[in-house]
């Protein structure tokens, strides 16, 4: 068993935000705004990673779902199919930081400025994930992880409600720069709480969505597949 | 000539300075703020919602168009007023007790305005009494609740039932929504209406104003 927390240099990058934001689409004044916003944010984050390294247990495949041990943990969801024949998995929690959090609205337009500041959050917490993601790709010698998430796709793939207890067996072995309340959901809101696995094929949990046209899809829509 | 078509397009582009100016424009050419209204701004945001419904726009494009749309209300505002252009009706929305995700109930609330809709935002993990309370203070019928998460969403039975308790079923009507809301589910707590998306939402409303 190996445990790890990282905080993630972050410097977010003027192009990536701006595609995020739809800067295009913008008036002058509100071009204006974005860019003062991003000078004034970009250095109020600090995005990090917590993992265990692990191995899973009992894995069984019932009717129309999976159950398998992670970290003492009884876990339930079709999802779980993929860890079949897996024995070494990485529970872990990405999050964006929330110094960004504490800015104040000022003068930024009011319909503008939440969507702005949950954008670089994004930025931040996409940073986390795939430096996690890269330190055990390493640490593992794989070349492809994927990963599961709790409340992630159809409610049948990997219920929300079993969240809590993957946050909170993670949260008992490292630090964490993220809070789970009443079981539900993670603060700040752009974290993410699941479990990498090495596979020869990533697999996406949007390949099971129906949104074809989602501007962040990763997967290929095969209407068929999903579940 | 300004034109009420033109105006539209302007306001779907998110061109907030020139839907201003332009809206004043058709006011000095003596078109009525109610026409500027329903024929430039509600029906610019008519398309906003169809096309985000289509997915062939994204958040970006609706929050322009719904600030372009709120400054060339304020040209607007003072004249509906004169010309007794009352809204078409009152919804109290907010994200329920326990749940602080409020982006979709966000757009709820443009698209709501956007169909005319007097629009009382009371923001995330609202109480199923203060959904109540507030919809009784501020005469409105419709209640919209929205969830992302699939433990918080039961949260929205306890908003029908007060809504029961107080006698007022039928009166005001319960909308629900979000990521993990069904039909199903909307009728398993007798909720009066689930819609799909911000847009449907809206579209739902209107036709349980004018149906009340």
């Amino acid at each position: 068993m190996f445990s790890c927390h990282t905080v993630v240099p972050f410097t977010p990058n003027w192009d990536d935000f701006s595609k995020k934001i739809d800067y295009g689409v913008l008036e002058e004044d509100l071009q204006a705004q974005a860019g003062q916003f991003f000078s004034e944010a970009k250095e109020s984050l600090h995005p990090s990673f917590s993992a265990v390294v692990t191995e899973t247990s009992d894995f069984q495949k019932e009717d129309d779902s999976c159950s398998v041990t992670i970290l003492g943990n009884r876990f339930q969801g079709k999802v779980l199919s993929h860890l079949e024949g897996i024995r070494t998995v990485i529970p872990y929690i990405a999050t964006s930081g929330k110094g960004i959090e504490q800015m104040e609205q000022g003068d930024y337009d009011s319909l503008f400025f939440d969507f702005w500041r949950d954008s670089m959050k994004v930025l931040a917490l996409e940073t986390a994930r795939k430096a996690c993601s890269s330190f055990f790709k390493d640490f593992l010698h794989t070349q492809t992880l994927s990963s599961v998430n709790p409340g992630s796709g159809p409610e049948q793939l990997w219920p929300i409600a079993q969240l809590g207890m993957l946050f909170h067996s993670i949260e008992t072995f490292d630090r964490v720069d993220a809070s789970m309340v009443r079981d539900a959901y993670m603060l700040p809101n752009k974290t993410v709480c699941g479990v990498f696995f090495s596979t020869d094929r990533p697999y996406f949990t949007c390949s099971d969505c129906q949104r074809a046209n989602c501007p962040n899809r990763k997967a290929d829509y095969h209407p068929k597949d999903i579940v | 000539m300004a034109s009420l078509q033109e105006l539209s397009e302007l306001m779907q582009k998110g061109k907030a300075k020139d839907v201003k100016v332009m809206a004043q424009q058709l006011l000095d050419q003596g078109v009525s703020a109610k026409a500027i209204l329903q024929d430039g701004f509600l029906a610019g945001m008519n398309i906003i919602g169809e096309k985000f419904k289509k997915n062939e726009i994204y958040v970006p494009e609706v929050l322009v168009a719904a600030r372009a749309m709120n400054k060339g209300m304020e040209v607007l505002q003072p004249h509906l007023v004169n010309e007794h252009v009352d809204p078409i009706g009152t919804a109290v929305i907010g994200t329920v007790k326990g749940d602080l995700h409020d982006i979709g109930k966000n757009l709820v609330g443009m698209m709501f305005k956007g169909k005319g809709i007097n629009v009382i935002d009371l923001g995330a993990d609202v109480s199923a009494e203060e959904f109540v309370q507030q919809a009784i203070e501020n005469h409105a019928s419709i209640i919209g609740c929205s969830a992302l998460l699939t433990t918080t969403m039961k949260e929205m039975e306890n908003v029908v039932k007060e809504v029961e308790k107080k006698g007022l079923k039928g009166r005001i009507k319960v909308m629900v929504g979000g990521a993990p809301v069904t039909q199903a589910f909307c009728d398993s707590i007798g909720a009066d209406a689930y819609t799909p998306d911000a847009a449907c939402a809206a579209d739902k409303a209107v036709q349980l104003l004018k149906a009340s």
